[in-house]
């Protein structure tokens, strides 16, 4: 028997043990067919980007147009569930957030509510707010703003924020630059 | 189970520079600008292609300037994990260029980094991380030393490597991962001993979950696999604390009998082996121990036994190589692509396997960070050609709006072509020019008011006028931008769809060639068995001086 060559053999298949498998030995990028990608989505985007702008030009135009977001400054103190939005007592939008949108709101980010056209003149809004508050009891807010409406683009913030000295949420309009 | 962290772990670090997306945030900066906070909130929602579509159209618009530092770095981060290398590279190198704050340039330098480290400029790499400041957060700190040691690692300096993991800088709950890389580093560095306490440490954690437990397994595989030349066993010991079942289990079975064998107990190393064999022979391992346990029973002068098992093997082996073969054709009749369209390349979770042909070899393949790439660029592509189309529908619907809009004007022009008749200045012209020529020399002052008022009416005459024409050109030209960017949207779509085939051979190819180096080797295994075979039944085999 060639013991020898059967050790040698051996010693092979342990390979598997020693080397263990290679996941991280992965083929090369194919930088032609790389590069041609990128540039193909770059175009895709840019393109996106222009439909975008040519959707809001036509539906939304600057000298009409009026947006609502919602942010929140910590919100610590209140669960938000859902936001009414009423223009001269008429419901324009309403909504629901989930469990993602709210840590999307926590960290930073600022959801439009709504977005539309209004002739220039005078409107009230006025935002309800609902979700638990402190204590864990259900909770329902209004915030409002008499507010003048121009011939000129407008964006309103709806922010929730603590009132850290009365324990309470906070509802605040601000005119966003 | 986070399986970025946990498979590349056979061949050194726990995470590779990896796509995942981290918020690039400044503490202390509030948003200022609307559109920059709308596009954080889709950011946050994990929809990246909103929120890097709403910045790319912001910053466009211009209204980004009261953020710019802020949404440049989301914009830069956004499109590396687009893949889109080459302008986030431009994106974070225009920013170093700028009198950005301290924290700007800190992530800008991490991304190029990271950036370098896929492309394998590994100097270039290097360079970044040490103009890296201070001032990253700590998600960003331990990705830092992540990379880092990656860096020093594929130049070779382990020892380097595993002075970048010491001490731990990132999150607390990725400390054991941190600690484990440390070990590996250690390890290769020759540090032995400084290598396998560090791994111990790990090995010992309390576990409850099952990434937990996996991590304390792979942490004792790694201290075997070290020890098992010089030390098999103490590396025996440390696979006895490896889970029978689990993600490393047959790994550990099949080294837990190398080491009995190493320590020359060739009986005991039938045990772990002959367990092994019980397993699916879909695993590379139970596959290693088919041919293992002939071989210690050759050792053991169980010739016959051995001879009949070697036998065994070859049947078996064969066959596996044989559903191997099927599952590559599988795959080249689409199969693959099926499944793996179920997976978000952007996560960590293991991918739903149970119908991936030849799963059993392409675990490794679909956590690879090349498969996951080339799957994500897969899946843009689907997505970006189903938002194509559904543009082509929204540009119709534009073009209803745009008549829309058009006829409640026509319907408006004889109003305003009749407020336009009542206002014009002909008749009140006449009366100044009549009143002007009466009025004696000197008395002109007493028609100031009417010149006033001429003028007023002159304005608005043209101001009303004017409407109608600027009216005009917008329809013309909402008209003319909706027929471009129809003509634009069908040309790109068919490039993408075109793109997509070709995409998806780029997948099944990598699927075919780690399949096929997998049956390759098991047919090596057969060739093996049956060498082994003819030599035991060769009587000259045996006759002295053979191998000479």
């Amino acid at each position: 028997m060639n013991w020898n060559r059967m050790l040698t053999l051996s010693c092979l298949a342990m390979a598997l043990w020693w080397a263990g498998p290679t996941a991280g030995d992965e083929p090369l990028d194919p930088s032609a067919l790389d590069h041609e990608l990128q540039a193909l989505k770059e175009e895709v985007l840019a393109a996106n980007r222009d439909l975008l702008i040519l959707q809001e030009d036509l539906l939304f135009p600057a000298s009409r147009q009026l947006a609502v977001y919602v942010s929140m400054d910590r919100g610590s103190l209140l669960q938000l569930e859902s936001v009414e939005l009423r223009i001269n007592d008429k419901v324009v939008a309403r909504h629901l957030y989930s469990d993602k949108e709210l840590q999307a709101l926590s960290r930073g980010g600022s959801h439009r509510l709504w977005i539309g056209n209004l002739p220039v003149g005078e409107y009230e809004l006025v935002a309800f707010f609902t979700g638990v508050g402190p204590n864990g009891r259900e909770y329902r807010r209004a915030a409002a703003l008499r507010t003048r409406k121009e011939h000129a683009p407008k964006t309103l913030e709806l922010k929730v924020s603590d009132r850290q000295q009365k324990l309470q949420p906070e509802f605040v309009f601000r005119e966003w630059q | 189970m986070t399986m970025r962290r946990l498979l590349p772990t056979f061949c050194g670090l726990l995470l590779s520079a990896s796509t995942a997306l981290a918020a690039p945030t400044i503490p202390g900066q509030r948003v200022e600008n609307a559109r920059y906070g709308e596009a954080l909130f889709h950011f946050y929602k994990q929809d990246y292609f909103t929120a890097l579509t709403l910045l790319m159209a912001a910053r466009s618009q211009g209204r980004l300037e009261r953020d710019w530092f802020q949404a440049e770095l989301l914009l830069g981060s956004l499109k590396l994990s687009y893949g889109l290398t080459d302008s986030a590279e431009r994106i974070f190198n225009r920013l170093l260029r700028q009198q950005a704050p301290r924290e700007v340039h800190d992530h800008a330098w991490y991304y190029l980094a990271q950036l370098a480290f896929q492309k394998d400029r590994l100097d270039q790499a290097a360079h970044a991380l040490a103009q890296i400041g201070d001032r990253l957060p700590p998600d960003f700190a331990g990705r830092r030393q992540l990379l880092s040691a990656l860096v020093h690692m594929r130049q070779g300096d382990f020892a380097g490597a595993a002075t970048m993991l010491d001490p731990w800088h990132g999150p607390p709950e990725d400390e054991p991962y941190g600690r484990y890389n440390l070990g590996v580093a250690l390890i290769r560095s020759g540090q032995l001993e400084a290598g396998v306490q560090q791994l111990r440490r790990v090995g010992r954690i309390p576990a409850k979950t099952e990434e937990a437990l996996a991590l304390r397994d792979q942490a004792n595989v790694a201290i075997a696999r070290a020890l098992l030349p010089t030390q098999p066993q103490q590396a025996k010991r440390v696979l006895q604390q490896v889970r029978l079942q689990g993600p490393v289990s047959n790994l550990a079975l099949l080294g837990a009998g190398w080491a009995e064998l190493m320590a020359g107990d060739h009986r005991a190393a039938l045990v772990p082996w002959q367990e092994l064999r019980r397993r699916s022979i879909a695993d590379p391992a139970v596959q290693e121990a088919m041919l293992a346990i002939p071989y210690a029973l050759l050792q053991l002068q169980a010739r016959e036994q051995a001879a009949n098992l070697y036998r065994t093997a070859t049947e078996l082996l064969s066959a596996e190589a044989g559903r191997i073969e099927e599952a590559m054709r599988e795959i080249e009749r689409g199969a693959l692509l099926q499944v793996t369209l179920q997976i978000d390349p952007r996560k960590n979770e293991l991918p739903p396997l149970e119908h991936v042909p030849g799963r059993a070899y392409l675990g490794t393949l679909l956590a690879s960070h090349g498969f996951r790439r080339a799957l994500q660029d897969y899946q843009d592509i689907d997505a970006l050609a189903a938002n194509l189309r559904w543009w082509l529908g929204e540009l119709d619907q534009l073009e209803i709006v745009l008549a829309d809009h058009r006829s409640r004007f026509e319907r408006k022009l004889p109003e305003l072509e009749q407020r336009l008749a009542a206002l014009a200045p002909t008749a009140l012209e006449q009366r100044y020019q009549a009143l002007k020529a009466a009025l004696p020399l000197g008395k002109e002052a007493d028609l100031r008011a009417l010149e006033r008022q001429l003028r007023e009416l002159r304005q608005r005459h043209a101001a009303l006028g004017s409407i109608k024409a600027r009216a005009e050109d917008d329809f013309l030209a909402f008209e003319g931008r909706i027929q471009l960017m129809r003509e634009r949207v069908a040309a790109l779509l068919e490039r993408v769809e075109q793109r997509r085939d070709t995409q998806q051979q780029v997948l099944q190819q990598q699927a075919l060639q780690a399949l096929g180096e997998r049956r390759d080797a098991v047919r090596s295994q057969v060739t093996q068995a049956r060498f082994i075979l003819a030599q035991l039944y060769d009587p000259a085999a045996e006759r002295p001086g053979r191998n000479r």
